[in-house]
């Protein structure tokens, strides 16, 4: 099987498998948009459904439109709850594979459901067109040529721009930047526990998002009291910047990211 | 006249539910319910382990000998079969086997294998078991799993019975010189359909080749959940297995939630526009809970002909193809999805009624299905099992 395609069916499938169960009996909050968006968008309920809805080395396109089923991923409960819904559209027998993920962030504004589409795409064409980068831009409509999916969104909410560009040179690390963007940080750490995740060492060290060189926790104790730093400056920068701040004199040990973090907040300092 | 045997190891059981049915209003025009007799009751298993042990080895069109239960429209026999000295081991479900697998038999309904008055919240309905419908022994005489219209305690996965019976003779005839066919086209599943089943589904009806590729024969000597082990049956046997068994699994394992196919009250929930008239009263929705011609339900199903579940009498209902119906875009909630109103009202999977949301009780079913979130009006004299699924 063709590996890159491999990996992005691994990928979609587990995320599927992994975030199901937070539909099973969802707390109020999701149901009460649920109740408005399951009888138009259909989620996938089974990995047998959602394998067979993927591209394979005998059937490389595909395109969820065609089974009116859609991939929901696990809502998001920071700021305004939130249902994310998905649905891709791909093409691995062009060199350049082509993917398409349309997401619709479903929400409550008072009592009315509204939402905030977005499509994240690999390039259009080989490289002289508008949007031949891997790009992220609004949508307000999910799917042209079937009725009823326009979203509730402002009709004056602009879709052809702007198209950000992502973190991503291929399928695979575009949906890795499409989760970083839902979920944060968070996902990674989510993505490490993944089956998939030995697979996927490569595609994460092409990403910017996931690459951050890690920073180093010091303490420094100067005239009796400590001061605990995270800091990404390599040793010699941030000795400079101890002897520049902490005078007359001082020392420093380095200490574990989970000391650091477990200290209040106001003593977390940044440098 | 046709014939139901009632199968007891208990005789004030069986006497006690033939007084009951011949009392069932309509029952007794068109069936004659009898007992089993323990000596009956020893004739027939011998039989129908003689035709086991012959069908192992001679290949046989029918079996030409002669056997009660070959007479029976319906049989209903007991799940607890202990004091039954001369059955041994046997339980309800193993006379199921033999009787689907080794005779002519019609409808069998399984008695008190999963409780003498539960409501089942998975909604699975033990698609393993043999028999074509499992209940409680206090459940047997309800008016509802015989005649329209009821009151009161009717599960809506329940078939009726009467209707059962002639349609499984139905599903015989058109199935005879079928066998060889793949169970999903020859159903009329749409292959993009058939890719949307779930594993649990798909498992039923084969678990070593593709669904898509599974004729009725395969099923029937592969699948486990036809022929067991190394036994053999007459070609005339096979084809009832597979019209009894296959129905069992479109009821249990593909409508039950109502994401691939979809029926009419399930449907109307969705999609009120559909109602006939212009009334939205629960009276209005309850007339689209029904097993009368599709004509007779209050739901315009003309318009979504073309998702029809071809296979009417595969069905204890009509239903159609959930994809292609949400894709009809002369249905107002397909078009325009944010101006649809839902009903304050829910259907009741107990009763097979229309209730005001706020009188009735949420439930998850155990269904890989996106409409598992169910609603029960939860009688007192019903024991609702596991009760944990009902929601917090």
């Amino acid at each position: 099987m063709d590996k890159e395609l491999n990996l992005f069916r691994q990928l979609v499938i587990e995320v599927f498998d992994r975030h199901k169960s937070a539909y099973d009996d969802p707390p109020r909050n999701v149901q009460n948009i649920l109740d408005f968006i399951s009888n138009k968008y259909t989620r996938f309920a089974d990995s047998a459904a959602i394998e067979n809805a993927l591209p394979t080395d005998d059937n490389p396109t595909s395109d969820f439109k065609e089974l009116l089923h859609f991939l929901y991923l696990r809502p998001i409960q920071t700021g305004a709850p939130t249902v994310p819904v998905l649905s891709f559209k791909t093409d691995f027998a062009r060199s350049f594979p082509k993917v398409r993920a349309r997401l619709a962030l479903f929400f409550i504004d008072g009592v009315e459901i509204r939402s905030l589409g977005y499509r994240y795409e690999t390039p259009e064409g080989p490289g002289n067109g508008r949007h031949d980068y891997y790009h992220v831009q609004p949508i307000r409509v999910l799917y042209r040529d079937r009725p009823g999916f326009e979203l509730p969104t402002a009709p004056w909410v602009l879709d052809s721009h702007p198209a950000w560009p992502v973190d991503a040179s291929d399928p695979v690390t575009l949906v890795l930047s499409l989760l970083v963007s839902l979920y944060g940080l968070e996902f990674h750490k989510e993505l490490l526990a993944y089956r998939v995740a030995p697979m996927l060492k490569k595609h994460i060290a092409r990403t910017h998002c996931l690459t951050l060189a890690p920073p180093y926790f010091w303490k420094v104790q100067c005239g009796g009291k400590n001061f605990h730093y995270a800091t990404r400056h390599a040793k010699q920068d941030f000795e400079k910047f101890c002897v520049a701040t902490h005078r007359p004199k001082y020392s420093k040990t380095t200490i574990s990211e989970s000391e650091y973090y477990a200290l209040p907040p106001s003593s977390q300092l940044l440098q | 006249m046709k014939t139901i045997l009632i199968l007891d190891d208990e005789q004030s059981f069986r006497r006690h539910h033939v007084a009951k049915l011949k009392k069932v209003p309509g029952l007794q025009k068109a069936f004659d319910p009898k007992e089993v007799t323990t000596t009956d009751f020893n004739t027939i298993r011998e039989i129908l382990e003689k035709r086991r042990a012959d069908a192992r080895k001679t290949h046989r069109k029918k079996f030409t000998d002669d056997c009660q239960l070959d007479h029976a429209s319906v049989l209903i026999v007991d799940y607890d079969l202990l004091t039954l000295t001369s059955s041994g081991v046997m339980t309800g479900e193993n006379v199921a086997y033999l009787a689907r697998c080794f005779s002519r038999c019609g409808v069998i309904i399984g008695l008190n294998q999963f409780g003498v008055n539960s409501f089942d919240l998975t909604l699975k309905g033990h698609p393993e078991s043999f028999a074509d419908l499992n209940c409680g022994s206090e459940q047997l005489e309800n008016p509802g799993l015989w005649n329209e219209p009821w009151k009161g305690f009717r599960p809506w996965s329940w078939p009726l019975i009467p209707q059962a019976v002639d349609d499984l003779e139905h599903r015989v005839r058109e199935l005879n010189k079928s066998m060889d066919q793949r169970i999903l086209s020859w159903l009329g599943i749409p292959d993009a359909i058939a890719k949307l089943l779930p594993r649990t589904s798909t498992e039923f009806i084969t678990k070593t080749s593709t669904p898509a590729e599974t004729t009725f024969a395969h099923f029937v000597t592969v699948s486990e959940n036809g022929l067991r082990g190394r036994d053999r049956t007459s070609e005339e046997c096979k084809v009832r297995i597979a019209a009894a068994r296959i129905t069992k699994w479109l009821e249990r394992l593909v409508l039950s939630g109502q994401d691939i196919l979809v029926d009419a009250p399930h449907l109307a929930a969705r999609f009120p526009s559909l109602l006939k008239g212009s009334q939205r009263t629960a009276a209005a929705f309850d007339r689209t809970a029904s097993f009368a011609d599709l004509d007779k339900l209050s739901i315009q199903h003309e318009q979504m002909s073309k998702a029809l579940f071809p296979k009417a009498r595969w069905l204890s209902r009509p239903a159609w193809f959930w994809p292609t119906v949400s894709a009809i875009d002369t249905i107002q909630e397909v078009r325009e999805p944010w101006k649809a109103k839902q009903p304050d009202l829910v259907f009741c999977e107990d009763i097979s009624r229309f209730k005001p949301k706020a009188k009735c009780h949420e439930f998850v079913a155990d269904l890989p299905s996106p409409f598992a979130r169910r609603y029960a009006v939860k009688l007192a004299t019903v024991e609702y099992r596991p009760e944990v699924r009902f929601s917090l």
